[in-house]
């Protein structure tokens, strides 16, 4: 289950910002993402709140600006990635 | 390969936003492709919609698009109305309902000296909690009655101007529900209002109205009787046995016979395709006390033991209208697949096997969408819009200067106070397209080049007839020798476009000759987002001087050169100073 949820994780973020699914590692962050603008953030709050059936707080989704804090938060909601 | 041929239509449209619309993008291009559109959008800048219709160089009406929507909400149209209701006098409501009459007048005249597409504009949602609360809907001065003032002011000016079409939004947040549809958290962090259940909402509603106005619409609606019109089966049951009228399930044919005449009443022609003996299913439409739709009502009958599918044919040729025009309406899925399969042509209407839901169905197929209903109404249209011009002659069209004045903007430029530093380095991170160098600063970094002596950091705040926007452009400065360079230069994009630039860089230059600058330098380096700003130095005069290894380029002017050219419509502070500079060379 997990290792599914991590997986799906990984192609939320490779689709959404046109990457191969290898380069979503602990590296990726919105500093080094070229198609990580406040844009594509909105759109990656979508997208987790759908795929994941969560709702994050307004300090989650202006803190998630890398990969490790995103599982990070994700954990926190319960979800194992 | 040429998309045409194989069915799929491309469309364009350009949007004219008052908020973050970006989400909707996804949703739409979507609901597009799945009605075999390929969708291109191209979006205004945020502001007020005038602004960017009244610009003489127009990317919206550059793209030639398809179609002009209108996407705007009341709070940021008008945010006395929405967040301050209580603070106005009746007097200042009316006015301020007057306002904006005029103002979308001016936009939709001036979209329609310049183009004929079809434009979709919405209606105002109202506050989730209402200036009066409880009693708000029912008082005279409620907020509520104000908004459905401005919500009818918005119909009864739209039919002034051909091809303007309405679209009805809060029946968008109403069919999902206020709860699911907005989201403050997004509103509050990103400006993006609404929920993915709500941006998806609304792109279906849009993409209705985009099948409606580019698709084909269908004519003639061919309905089978038994268990369709009415429950029960004529033949077995007898002219008395059949459920129509009275209670269940009667009463949901009588509906579902009651919105077929509503779609006759709209134009759809109706005939009957049904395996019956003729002179029984005629006894029903002349006889049965609780028919809604009778014999009249039908412009051509098939009651006979063919297969349906040749009734169809025969009923388009006697009817003189396409098979792609036609409409079959039956509950049985075997007819359906039928006809599904030898007339793919024909669109089917996929009634549930509940009667309850057959209302629904009927209305919710997009394709029985017409946009208008009878050659009255398009005369009565034509007579609104002989009046409307006259208005429109009345209405002098603005100039954007006059425009701009309208705004009552007040500018104040102030060294960067240390409670705003946070908001400064935000800005620096986040804005991307007015931003010259784009260079990213922390606050330990602004600390540090604020406290220099020879450096200045100035930041500018807005206020205009819509608010106060707050901290919205940073210019940073220092000095090189001689040189006065400019490092930094943004500007929030809700701002851009109403010359504010101009006096930030003004006060700047001006604040550089204080200091005994001979020259300014201003540097420019072009990222992926920031063409916009790539002449912003050639603009004000500045020469290109060089191009560095890292595309980085430095634009030179003598600073005797430069006037302070502040924009008459500007009410300019500059540290806690009102400035009012006439221009002149200084020596």
């Amino acid at each position: 289950m997990s290792a599914e949820a991590g997986q799906r994780l990984a192609l939320l973020l490779s689709e959404l910002f046109l990457l191969p699914v290898e380069q979503v590692t602990d590296d990726l962050s919105k500093d080094t993402v070229e198609m990580w603008d406040s844009l594509n953030h909105l759109e990656l709050v979508l997208a987790l709140e759908t795929e994941f059936d969560v709702t994050l707080s307004t300090d989650e989704i202006l803190e998630m600006v890398n990969y490790p804090i995103i599982k990070a938060i994700l954990r926190e909601h319960g979800i194992t990635v | 390969m040429d998309l045409g041929l194989c069915g799929w239509r491309p469309i364009k449209i350009s949007v004219l936003r008052s908020m973050t619309i970006e989400p909707l993008h996804l949703y739409l291009d979507w609901h597009c492709l799945r009605q075999k559109m390929l969708m291109q959008w191209t979006i205004s800048g945020y502001g007020p919609a005038l602004q960017y219709v009244l610009e003489t160089k127009n990317e919206l009406l550059e793209s030639q698009p398809d179609v002009i929507v209108l996407a705007w909400r009341l709070q940021d149209v008008s945010p006395r109305l929405w967040f301050d209701f209580l603070s106005l006098s009746t007097a200042e409501v009316e006015q301020e309902i007057e306002r904006i009459r005029l103002e979308f007048l001016q936009i939709l005249k001036s979209l329609r000296g310049r183009t004929q597409v079809p434009i979709l504009v919405n209606l105002f949602d109202r506050p989730n909690h209402l200036a009066l609360g409880l009693v708000d809907v029912g008082h005279s001065q409620g907020q509520f009655r104000a908004i459905l003032q401005i919500n009818q002011m918005i119909i009864d000016t739209s039919v002034l101007y051909s091809s303007v079409f309405v679209l009805d939004f809060p029946a968008v947040v109403a069919k999902v529900g206020r709860q699911n549809f907005y989201d403050s958290r997004m509103g509050y962090v990103a400006q993006s209002p609404y929920t993915a259940v709500g941006w998806e909402a609304l792109a279906q509603t849009y993409v209705r109205w985009f099948r409606s106005l580019f698709g084909a619409n269908k004519k003639c609606l061919v309905l089978d009787c038994d268990n369709t019109l009415w429950g029960g089966i004529v033949a077995e049951d007898g002219i008395e046995g059949i459920c129509i009228g009275g209670t269940w399930p009667g009463n949901a044919f009588t509906d579902f016979q009651r919105a077929l005449k509503t779609m006759a009443h709209r134009g759809m022609i109706l005939a009957l395709n049904s395996k019956n003996e003729r002179e029984i299913v005629l006894q029903v439409l002349q006889n049965h006390a609780e028919m809604v739709l009778r014999e009249g009502d039908f412009a051509a009958m098939r009651i006979n033991w063919q297969d349906k599918a040749t009734n169809l044919r025969e009923i388009a040729a006697e009817l003189n209208i396409g098979m792609e025009s036609m409409v079959f309406v039956d509950d049985n899925p075997a007819e359906r697949d039928w006809v599904r399969r030898s007339l793919p042509e024909v669109a089917i209407l996929d009634l549930p096997t509940d009667p309850s839901g057959y209302c629904d169905t009927l209305y919710e197929m997009w394709e029985l969408d017409t946009l208008t209903f009878s050659e009255e109404d398009r005369q009565r249209n034509q007579m609104y819009r002989a009046n409307a011009n006259r208005e429109a002659l009345r209405q002098q069209m603005p100039s954007l200067d006059e425009f701009y004045r309208s705004l009552e903007m007040r500018v104040f430029c102030e060294r960067m106070r240390p409670e705003i530093i946070q908001r400064v380095a935000q800005l620096t991170q986040r804005t991307n397209q007015f931003n010259l160098t784009t260079r990213r600063y922390t606050e330990a970094e602004l600390e540090e080049w604020s406290n220099r002596k020879d450096a200045v950091i100035y930041t500018l705040r807005v206020i205009d007839r819509y608010g106060d926007n707050g901290v919205v452009g940073v210019g940073m400065a220092h000095l090189e020798e001689d040189r006065w360079v400019i490092e930094n230069f943004l500007l929030s994009c809700r701002v851009i476009g109403r010359t504010i630039e101009d006096a930030l860089l003004a006060w700047l230059v001006q604040v550089g000759k204080q200091l005994g600058a001979k020259a300014v330098l201003g540097k420019y380096l072009s990222t992926a987002k920031n063409n916009l700003v790539s002449g912003f130095y050639a603009k004000h005069g500045f020469k290109l001087q060089s191009r560095l290894d890292n595309g980085e380029e430095e634009w030179l002017i003598i600073s005797t050169d430069y006037d302070f050219i502040c924009p008459e419509w500007l009410e300019f502070w500059a540290d806690g100073e009102r400035i009012t500079f006439t221009p002149a060379r200084v020596a």
